[in-house]
């Protein structure tokens, strides 16, 4: 785990939203992670591997870049 | 199953075996402890097959991983602090002496095993 929140943010909660309001357990569902997982993806306490990035990242059909962010 | 019922099954599964690891150490039934153990960790494992849900992920991993490494600093450190201690008030109270070298022991084994895992590990990610 990398220092969380701090240079990788996401827009994963405005995703959820924008694709048919899908809720926290479908998305831990269809990524493969659990509901506390996107809880605390959302809310930038953690950061996740490159593999639930990109798991993550194809729920929604969109790049990486569109999901997370690396700020400097 | 859900996860909820799981857990409700997993802690009637670890009262059950406690009440019997209790027992069969109070009527000295020295052959019922280890089965009853296995026998759970079994039923727990045949519970866990039928959860539909995630019940562990990357960050509970990583998240036990850190627990883990500041359990273990964290008791070797207490134990050697408390193994030195005993040693030193030896004279006034003997008994102290075998409980001190069953802890120092115990931390010496505890780190042999670390220093194994850490070699395997550190050649298994390339190290």
């Amino acid at each position: 785990m990398t220092t969380p929140g701090r240079r990788i943010s996401n827009r994963i909660r405005r995703l959820r939203f924008d694709h048919g309001e899908m809720t926290q357990e479908e998305l831990a569902a269809r990524a493969g992670c659990t509901r506390q997982t996107i809880i605390a993806l959302e809310q930038g306490k953690y950061v996740p591997s490159i593999e639930l990035a990109f798991k993550i990242a194809r729920v929604f059909a969109v790049s990486l870049e569109e999901v997370f962010q690396y700020e400097e | 199953m859900s996860y909820r019922k799981f857990r409700i099954w997993k802690m009637m599964v670890v009262i059950f075996v406690s009440v019997l690891l209790g027992w069969s150490i109070a009527n000295d039934y020295a052959l019922v402890p280890v089965p009853a153990m296995i026998a759970g960790l079994v039923v727990m494992r045949l519970l866990k097959w039928g959860v539909k849900e995630e019940t562990v992920d990357e960050r509970v991993f990583s998240v036990a991983d850190k627990a883990a490494m500041l359990v273990f600093r964290v008791f070797v450190l207490l134990s050697c602090m408390a193994s030195a201690t005993m040693f030193a008030l030896n004279r006034e109270n003997t008994d102290l002496e075998q409980a001190a070298f069953t802890l120092a022991f115990s931390v010496c084994v505890l780190l042999l095993f670390y220093y194994l895992a850490f070699i395997y590990y550190n050649r298994k990610y390339g190290g």
